[in-house]
């Protein structure tokens, strides 16, 4: 009996206390993460590219099932699909299908591929090319900046910057923004866990 | 003349014509040269065929695997693979998918794209044109895929390079192999993937089986350095080749050497003296050194294959011997020979030569008759093996005859007259089973008339003997590769690479059309990255001055939200390529792109024409496909879709017509010369019968229990019928009066031969490979076979009677 309410008690104390605003680690990150499980959310995406004389936006649904398949179904402004399913990257456009090798394109699929290596909470994947650098936000909030380890990848990209929340246990990510070397971004905006987007203008950090 | 003088003559005439045929092999040609299998006025599909099978890159190509050890373990043997022999002369190319040569594979693309291109046209880079390119990509850029030709659209802005990835991607596959480490490797990572082009040709085996043992070495040596576990599989068409022919190589060995020991411990013991059996193997030895010379003189070049198929139909010369020792052995004691006292010297050989060696002759005269046929069947191949067989046979008559005899008397030797004897009454006996041989022909002829649609297999399969291990690592390892087992292929024929390579892009045209209306899964042309010069040429024609597309550019980018400035890389590298020399195979050299290319365009093989290749990926295409397509490429003529398995296919069955018609061409010559020999029909019915239903029986008994015969059983059944021949003339001899009948030694020589045929051959039939075993298979009975019913049907009057009575 006892030991009943103590199972309750403690599967309910997250949710009754408010988190302890101690240091984060990364590791709890990456369980809160993984918790998620399958998910799928709206996204808006912008990209601020240099040669362009004004940003591109985009917008669509993100999918993600475990273990490693995440799929972003832009619908505008035009419909396009990007599947990464294990090592390989297919995108759909016009009934047309490209395959790549992730292998092929480590930088090209950077996004995709560092944006999976989140929402599945493999952080030690992400660790094999990212130096991992965990802050928090006021309230519940995390931002976790990767940057990168090889050179191949420092050419092309300065930093990954990922925000989020953690609610009752399960971490959201709210922002993605990938920096590349030459000044180019491209910001994801994705709605939170289970409710629809919320366009908080606050695409830039 | 002296009858030592003429001995001596004899015996010199026979040295120095031996010495001479041993002169002439040693500058002889030997070859495995497919195109002496060649039909003498081949079909273009046969000629290419041919070709591909010797200058294709099919047949060249490894497909290497290392497996064992950690995945990086792997990877880094197949990078040192790879630099051990990228500049190893054995190889032509070498590929492990490294990403280095992926991106200098890119690189090169890249730096070439506007000649590339399919898409370049004068109406690209016209404004509107410009426009719309542009405009296409700058919505690619806000796509999913925006962060990967994010990278290319300053200088590529009108996705040139993206059309280009996307041909390269289709022709090698949907995804390519995957990769793991760096390197190609196996979908589920357990194995690193290497392709490797041998610059040996497709029939130099040597040569492919020397690159094979480099690959091998060098792997092990790497091994060594890496971890012990590592482990190499080797598979493609090459490897199925050299395992072949070693199997065949080390059977043949294995199995001649158990029969020529079981066969020499038959003689022996019939004999009782090696030096009779050495002098024994004095006519066939001569037969095989003449028969090569002569075919090393009338065809320059002596296939490999015809020395053992002739050699396996001159087994009729090694009885010619056994005939003559045991028969000129006192022969004629039994006979009153006025003037010689029975046993001396001399008149056992005098007595054979008048009472034996007609018949032999008959023999031979037969077996040369039914060869003889081979050489009018219009396909050099089998043309070499008749002259082989002719000529090794007729030496061989002629050693025993003129030879032989000089030898003999120095030669004493056992007698087996007393098995013989012993067997006469036996055989005598035998007579009683006519109507049952008579009624096993007769449900002989029954199953075969059941069973003659499917009596002759007229395919390949199931002719060489395939490894199961080496088949599974081959369609492993192509599986990994996205390499599916070439079977269609287009070749393009032209007057130089320029004609073939525009042909191959008329070609390409026509397909592209069949792979969008999906009747094709893809396919891959030399064109795509080694456009015709033309083509080049009228692709830098279409490209504006820099000026000009400086201007263009202004105006195609009002709407857009781009500003010319910020293209000027694009502007430079149009201006660049517009003014590059030309792309051409050499550049090739040395880059990731040369095996895909140089494959695709075999090297000069039928001498003033150069071909183009295409090979199409058809493994959903089913025949009416196949025939759509060889549809749609007829209006170019100098293309042809060949299939290569039925094409293989049939080139073999034509030539099991041929030689099945050339054989009955032959039997009825036979047929005709024993009428006009003989001089009497019921004599020659009754020296064909046995032959006939030997050979009936042997092949129905291969219908009912042994499957379907090949062009290898029908080398085997021309052998039987002329051994039988021999047989149903010795148990039939010549009712003229002056003749002998069957006495006690004729029928012991019969037996020994047999004993010696049914041994050597039966032995053969328990090899593993087919071609040995089909011969075996049909030799062994059928030469039982011929003896049991040469005796039952000998005619009663000369059945063999202690006595030796006989009517006239």
């Amino acid at each position: 009996m006892t030991l009943s309410i103590c199972r309750r008690f403690a599967v309910l104390l997250p949710l009754m206390l408010p988190l302890p605003t101690y240091a984060m680690d990364i590791e709890e990150l990456a369980t809160a993460l993984a918790d998620r499980g399958a998910d799928s959310t709206d996204y808006q995406q912008t990209r601020y590219l240099g040669i362009l004389d004004e940003p591109l936006e985009s917008s669509g649904r993100l999918s993600f099932e475990p273990p490693d398949r995440l799929v972003q179904a832009q619908r505008e402004p035009e419909a396009r699909t990007l599947t990464l399913d294990g090592e390989q990257l297919t995108f759909e456009s016009d009934g047309r299908r490209r395959v790549v090798q992730l292998d092929d394109s480590p930088e090209g699929a950077a996004f995709a591929d560092s944006l999976r290596g989140i929402l599945n909470g493999r952080i030690d994947v992400l660790r094999e090319d990212y130096e991992l650098v965990l802050s928090e936000r006021p309230g519940d909030g995390w931002r976790l900046n990767l940057l990168p380890l090889r050179d191949e990848l420092a050419e092309r990209i300065r930093r990954i910057e990922v925000i989020g929340q953690i609610e009752a246990g399960v971490a959201d990510v709210e922002r993605l923004t990938l920096e590349f070397a030459n000044g180019d971004r491209s910001v994801m905006q994705l709605g939170q866990h289970g409710k629809p987007l919320q366009d908080d203008g606050s695409t830039s950090p | 003349m002296s009858p030592r003088l003429n001995h001596a003559l004899v015996l010199g005439l026979w040295l120095t014509v031996v010495l001479l045929a041993i002169y002439s092999i040693t500058q002889t040609r030997f070859t495995a040269d497919m195109s002496a299998f060649l039909p003498a006025s081949p079909s273009p599909e046969q000629q290419l065929l041919v070709d591909q099978l010797q200058q294709g890159a099919v047949s060249r190509t490894f497909l290497v695997g290392i497996e064992g050890g950690t995945g990086e373990q792997r990877a880094e043997a197949s990078r040192q693979l790879h630099a051990n022999l990228v500049d190893d002369p054995s190889f032509a190319a070498i590929q492990n998918g490294d990403r280095a040569h992926h991106e200098q594979a890119r690189q090169f693309l890249f730096e070439h794209r506007y000649l590339l291109s399919p898409a370049i046209d004068p109406e690209r880079f016209s404004v509107e044109g410009l426009t719309r390119a542009i405009g296409e990509s700058i919505s690619d850029l806000n796509s999913p895929l925006g962060d990967i030709t994010r990278e290319l659209f300053p200088r590529d802005p009108t996705g040139e390079m993206l059309a280009l990835l996307d041909r390269h991607d289709s022709s090698t596959g949907p995804a390519g192999p995957a990769r793991c480490c760096g390197v190609w490797s196996s979908d589920d990572q357990s194995t690193m993937l290497l392709v490797a082009q041998a610059s040996a040709s497709g029939s130099d085996m040597d040569g492919l089986a020397r690159a094979a043992q480099r690959i091998q070495a060098t792997f092990d040596t790497i091994r060594h350095d890496i971890d012990p576990s590592l482990n190499l599989v080797l598979a493609g068409s090459p490897m199925f080749a050299i395992e072949t022919r070693d199997r065949i190589k080390a059977e043949v060995t294995l199995f001649t050497t158990i029969s020529v020991i079981l066969v020499a411990l038959v003689l022996l013991l019939a004999y009782r003296s090696l030096p009779v059996l050495l002098a024994g193997l004095l006519p066939v030895g001569s037969g095989v050194a003449v028969g090569i010379a002569a075919v090393g003189l009338g065809f320059d070049q002596v296939h490999g294959i015809t020395i053992g198929f002739g050699t396996a139909l001159m087994g009729e010369a090694i009885d010619y011997s056994i005939y003559y020792f045991v028969q000129s052995r006192q022969a004629g004691v039994n006979k009153a020979e006025p003037g010689h006292q029975p046993g001396q010297p001399g008149a056992g050989q005098r007595a054979w030569l008048r009472d034996y060696w007609p018949t032999v002759r008959l023999g031979l005269v037969t077996s040369l008759i039914g060869f003889a046929a081979l050489l009018f069947s219009g396909f050099p191949g089998l043309m070499q093996i008749g002259l082989y067989a002719m000529t090794g046979l007729l030496t061989a008559a002629l050693v025993t005859r003129y030879v032989l005899p000089i030898l003999g008397p120095r030669l004493p030797r056992g007698d087996i007259a007393g098995l013989g004897r012993w067997l006469e009454r036996p055989v005598a006996g035998m007579r009683r089973l006519r109507p049952v041989a008579m009624l096993l022909g007769a449900l002989a002829v029954i199953v075969l008339v059941f069973q003659q649609d499917g009596l002759w297999r007229d395919t390949l399969s199931g002719l060489a003997p395939i490894n199961p291990t080496l088949e599974a690592a081959d369609s492993r390892l192509r599986e990994g590769l996205g390499e599916p087992s070439p079977r269609h292929l287009i070749v393009i024929k032209g007057e130089d690479r320029e004609a073939a390579l525009r042909g191959a892009e008329r070609v390409a045209a026509i397909l592209d059309q069949q792979v969008e209306d999906g009747l094709l899964a893809g396919y891959r042309a030399p064109t795509e990255t080694l456009p015709s010069l033309a083509t080049q040429r009228a692709r830098q024609a279409a490209l504006p001055a820099g000026k000009e597309l400086a201007q263009r550019l202004d105006q195609a980018l009002a709407g857009l939200p781009v500003s010319p400035d910020r293209l000027q890389g694009f502007v430079d590298d149009v201006v660049v390529q517009k003014n590059a020399a030309a792309i051409e195979l050499a550049d090739l050299e040395g880059t990731p792109l040369w095996l895909a290319v140089a494959g695709q365009l075999p090297s000069d093989a039928t001498g003033s024409q150069t071909v183009a290749v295409v090979t199409l990926h058809t493994d959903t295409a089913g025949p009416q496909e196949l025939a759509v397509l060889r549809e749609a490429i007829a209006p170019i003529e100098s293309a042809v879709l060949i299939d290569l398995l039925t094409e293989s296919n049939r080139l073999y069955a034509r030539y099991l017509n041929t030689t099945l018609t050339v054989s009955l061409a032959g039997a009825a010559a036979i047929i005709l010369l024993l009428l006009l020999v003989q001089a009497s029909p019921r004599r020659t019915l009754r020296t064909l019968l046995p032959i006939t239903l030997a050979v009936l029986l042997v092949v129905a008994g291969h219908a009912l229990f042994g499957g379907q015969l090949t062009l290898l059983h029908l080398v085997g059944l021309l052998l039987v019928a002329a051994i039988g021949s021999n047989y149903a003339l010795f148990f039939q001899p010549p009712g003229d009066g002056g003749g002998n009948g069957l006495d006690a030694r004729t029928l012991a020589s019969l037996t020994l031969a047999t004993t010696t045929t049914v041994t050597a051959f039966g032995v053969l039939a328990f090899s593993s490979v087919p071609v040995l075993q089909a011969i075996g298979a049909t030799v062994a009975p059928g030469a039982l076979a011929a003896w049991l019913l040469a005796a039952i049907f000998a005619d009663p009057s000369t059945r063999p009677v202690p006595a030796m009575k006989k009517q006239p």
